[in-house]
């Protein structure tokens, strides 16, 4: 079984094509802007909305550990004292306006391709399905059977990844992937600790691998003004990446704050990046940076 | 318009009418011909009722006809000798005759004053002459030029109606003209400027809900493919002025010619929701299977919204039932909610009359008590007791007005439409009862996936979860939930249709299915069988006036259009909402089952290719008619607050495009909300 955190459907970011994404629970990276902090543990989540509340009170007679406390203030709820009973759907269930949701749905592999399948018609040649996460080669059992049920079905596979992890993980699944999206956040070790909470030896070496073994690739250069997006950690991305043979792509996009919601919704505090500035002015001076270290050869794309 | 005029009456009217409209010759180009702008007339309140006989302006004329015979041959054949013709069928003639007479001369008159005008203006004298050239050209015979046979069209086009009207196969009509004057007399961007020219005139007419239709591309009577050079141009104008009219509806079949859909995808692409793909192979053999013969089927174009019609050859007549308001009557035993809104409406733009809709089912029916029913078969069963008997009663009213056409002589069709009828020059027989091929009348029920949320809801909320008993339903029904925001709210959360849920779609395709089949099995009325469709225009009429539902939408809130998800309801992204639809078998609703998809601009990858891919899967998926639309909701967000800055904003909404401002407040939202 996997712990899938959500299924996107006609997904355009990741990957060629019209695409299916699957992203998976579980994350040993901490990235400071990151968008989905509810895939960090490999573990169902509750996530709470207070604003749709409409204070029917069911949730609180359902508690007896008194997680849920209404007061003038509204509702507002304490997560170290939930137990999670029900596995956390007793909550959820019982809340009309989805004021609590539930993240992380197991599914065996047979199930996930199936609907993961489903949009296979609008895939044509390049478009397919993608795992994304979390950190999708924490579940690496789980997702090399994936990937070989859908290259059983003739479905086009991305694995999206950090790929800060051992080799032998991304040994395990290359073999069942066309292409790999491979998140690129700094050279410098302890910059990538200072963002990510990890060094990044294990990247550096595992894009090295990928390109040894000639699998495709497109890396992703999440750009954070003052810290990353500097002329000196930009060149050493180029001067790196120029020397991969397989890396196909590279793709250029300022971290945006879009996931603000979600961190107030798991009682977390979301930390703001690249507010001050223009975003786009960013990313065409690190383009100019990349295209110049690169000599050109960087197939360099810009996201919005 | 029905309007019920006798042939002296008609007589009449259209000689003075014709004879009393201004000339017009503009200051620019070398369209001539007045435009009668149909907002500033209604808002100066010196709208006129066009006298002339039936005609709704739903429906295309034959156009072909006209550039073939030129008015003159219209005259001629409807003048020419015949034996055997009855008093009436000579008089309908001679007024046919009479009428394009006149019309001939107004042509003559804009050749005459243009000439005048080239006198007095020797520096404009060239173009003057020109308009005066082709004028003259028109009152005499047949066009010899596309710029001549795109005056002529505008002419005819703006007598037809006071209002507007429906354009059908342009590029069938003016091929033959397009093809023989491009290259050889003009290029192709003059014929473009000559198109956009004209656009930009029917824009001038009017926008939004004009019945201005413009379809390109499909079979002809053969199954030959159609497309050519000037279906291509027609979308290059439309994409060059980028305005809302004319509505271009674009056929496609296995063997479209590659340009003619990389031009139709491209348009697409632009986001105003132009390009409304027809899939042929989805379309013509049920068109087939309900009765069409192959080559009318064939040559189908739509009508002045989506309902298909049969080009040149049919007209149209079309019923709405109101699928959401029969369950309302169904669960309060033949009453209507006593918490109905009855929320006032245009019809579709913010300026007008505004009215309260009433709904035109007939109350009274009582299903049974469904306070007291105890399963979903139950209340599924006695649903569609009554919803087979308000589709009954609209077959009724269908019936009637067919053997008013069809066994009296309460409509004359107008002489300009009749003119334009082979049938009716010849014989002199009034195209209603003997002259179109097709008797094309249509009976449509749209709003089904809203009508399957209700009852979804009802299945898994009342009898497996057991939020509510049926009365504890009713009853929260009847008071728009107040006090019951929580139910509410639960039956909110329940699956909905658009999100590729089987429990929910399969029972929307079941509906569907039902209504097709009722409406097939009605008696057909003098061996007319009426095709039935998913789809209605006045969704945003009909849910003012539609109380709470099952489905936890309060009284007056939105429900769907045609067999698109419920606005907002959809979750899971556009690929979800075809694959919903695809499990319906929307062929079977031949007049015409549409779904629309309205994506957001900001999605980043949304590019040609990719609506590629998404118009040609949902044809393999067998839908028979999708229109795109991409809108960046921050903008339609803006344009609510300054309108005044978005003047050239385009969206689409039923079988039309409109300028986002002039649309009434229900629709604004309609549109916004029904974005993936």
């Amino acid at each position: 079984m996997g712990l899938v955190m959500n299924i996107q459907r006609f997904s355009l970011h990741d990957g060629p094509g019209v695409r299916t994404t699957a992203f998976l629970m579980g994350c040993n990276l901490r990235c400071r802007w990151c968008h989905n902090p509810e895939s960090w543990l490999m573990k169902r989540r509750m996530m709470f909305y207070p604003n749709k509340c409409i204070g029917c009170g069911r949730c609180l007679s359902l508690c007896a550990r008194g997680a849920h406390v209404f007061s003038e203030s509204g509702h507002g709820m304490d997560p170290s004292r939930c137990i999670g009973c029900g596995g956390l759907d007793a909550c959820v269930q019982a809340c009309p306006a989805e004021a609590m949701t539930v993240c992380g749905k197991e599914y065996t592999p047979e199930e996930l391709v199936r609907q993961l399948a489903k949009d296979r018609i609008f895939y044509e040649e390049d478009g397919g399905v993608t795992f994304s996460g979390g950190e999708v080669l924490g579940q690496d059992t789980f997702l090399r059977e994936c990937l070989r049920l859908c290259k059983a079905q003739g479905l086009h596979t991305c694995v999206d990844t950090a790929a800060c992890v051992d080799s032998e993980k991304l040994l395990r699944v290359a073999e069942y992937t066309d292409l790999f999206l491979v998140d690129l956040k700094a050279m410098d070790p302890a910059l990538h600790e200072k963002l990510c909470g990890v060094e990044n030896s294990r990247t550096i070496e595992n894009i090295r691998l990928l390109g040894e073994m000639g699998k495709p690739m497109w890396i992703r250069i999440p750009l954070v003004r003052g810290e990353n997006a500097t002329e000196s950690e930009l060149r050493a991305m180029a001067q790196f990446l120029r020397g991969v043979p397989t890396v196909e792509r590279v793709d250029v996009f300022p971290v945006l704050n879009h996931a603000q919601d979600k961190y107030r919704a798991l009682g977390m505090q979301g930390e703001l990046f690249n507010e001050e500035g223009d975003n786009q002015e960013l990313i065409e001076t690190s383009i100019r940076i990349l295209e110049k270290e690169s000599d050109g050869v960087l197939n360099l794309n810009r996201l919005m | 318009m029905n309007v019920q005029m006798s042939v002296q009456e008609i007589r009449s009217s259209i000689l003075e009418d014709i004879e009393g409209r201004e000339i017009f010759i503009p200051e620019s180009g070398f369209l001539a011909g007045p435009i009668y702008p149909v907002r500033a007339m209604v808002e100066a309140g010196i709208w006129r009722k066009q006298n002339y006989g039936w005609d709704n302006s739903h429906f295309p004329l034959n156009y072909k006809l006209l550039m073939q015979e030129g008015v003159p041959g219209i005259i001629r054949r409807a003048s020419a000798p015949r034996d055997g013709l009855s008093e009436a069928q000579q008089e309908y003639r001679a007024l046919i005759a009479d009428s394009w007479r006149a019309i001939g001369e107004y042509i003559l008159r804009h050749a005459e004053k243009a000439e005048a005008l080239a006198l007095e203006r020797p520096e404009d004298a060239a173009r003057l002459n020109r308009i005066a050239l082709n004028c003259r050209t028109l009152a005499s015979r047949a066009p010899d030029t596309f710029e001549q046979g795109v005056q002529l069209f505008w002419f005819i086009w703006r007598l037809r109606s006071t209002y507007t009207s429906c354009i059908g196969r342009m590029d069938v009509h003016l091929r033959e003209l397009y093809e023989r004057n491009v290259p050889a007399r003009i290029s192709r961007d003059e014929a473009l400027c000559i198109l956009c020219e004209l656009w930009e005139r029917l824009n001038e007419t009017y926008s939004g809900d004009t019945l201005m239709n413009l379809m390109v591309g499909g079979v002809d009577e053969n199954g030959e493919d159609v497309s050519c050079d000037l279906s291509n141009l027609i979308m290059e104008a439309t994409m060059r002025v980028a305005k809302s009219e004319p509505h271009i509806n674009v056929r496609i079949h296995p063997n479209s010619k590659p340009e003619f859909l990389d031009t139709a995808v491209r348009m697409i692409a632009m986001g105003q929701g132009q390009g409304v793909a027809y899939y042929d192979d989805n379309i013509i053999p049920a068109l087939v299977n309900r009765g069409i013969p192959l080559e009318m089927a064939r040559i189908y174009a739509n009508d002045g919204c989506t309902e298909i019609t049969f080009d040149s050859h049919s007209a149209i007549w079309f019923w709405q039932m109101e699928s959401v308001k029969s369950l309302e009557l169904a669960l309060f035993r033949g009453k209507e909610n006593p918490s109905t809104p009855f929320r006032p409406y245009n019809k579709w733009a913010n300026f007008g009359r505004t009215e309260v809709y009433k709904t035109r089912l007939t109350l009274g029916h009582d299903s049974g008590d469904f306070a007291k029913m105890t399963t979903f078969e139950q209340v599924y069963e006695a649903f569609l007791d009554q919803y087979g008997y308000q589709i009954d009663r609209y077959m009724d009213q269908m019936a009637e007005h067919i053997r008013d056409n069809e066994e009296t002589d309460k409509y004359c069709t107008s002489p300009i439409a009749a003119g334009l009828n082979e049938h009716a020059l010849d014989t002199g027989s009034d195209p209603i009862r003997d002259g179109w091929e097709v008797k094309n009348y249509q009976m449509l029920s749209g709003s089904i996936p809203t009508l399957a949320d209700c009852l979804h809801a009802i299945r898994e909320g009342v009898f497996e979860k057991k939020l509510c008993t049926m009365a504890e339903l009713i009853h929260a029904l009847s008071v728009d939930f107040e006090g019951y925001e929580a139910l509410r709210l639960e039956l909110k959360k329940l699956p909905k249709f658009g999100n590729d849920e089987d429990s929910v779609d399969l029972l929307a395709a079941e509906l569907a299915e039902f209504f097709c089949s009722r409406v097939e099995a009605y008696p057909a009325p003098c061996g007319i069988r009426p095709l039935p469709g998913i789809y209605n225009i006045d969704f945003n009429m009909f849910s003012g006036s539609v109380g709470a539902t099952p489905d936890g939408r309060k009284g007056g809130d939105l429900i769907c259009e045609h067999y698109s998800p419920t606005p907002g309801n959809a979750k899971n992204g556009p690929t979800a909402v075809i694959q919903s639809a695809a499990k319906a078998n929307l062929k079977r609703g031949c007049a015409s089952s549409p779904l629309y998809l309205v994506l957001p601009r900001g999605m980043g990858a949304v590019d040609v290719d990719m609506i590629r891919r998404m118009v040609m899967s949902c044809g393999k998926l067998g839908l028979p008619i999708v229109s795109i639309s991409i809108y960046d909701k921050a903008v339609l967000e803006d344009a609510l607050v300054h309108p005044e800055k978005h003047e050239d904003l385009v969206v689409r909404v039923w079988g039309f495009n409109a300028r986002f401002i002039d649309l009434d407040d229900g629709l604004k939202r309609h549109v916004m909300n029904r974005m993936l």
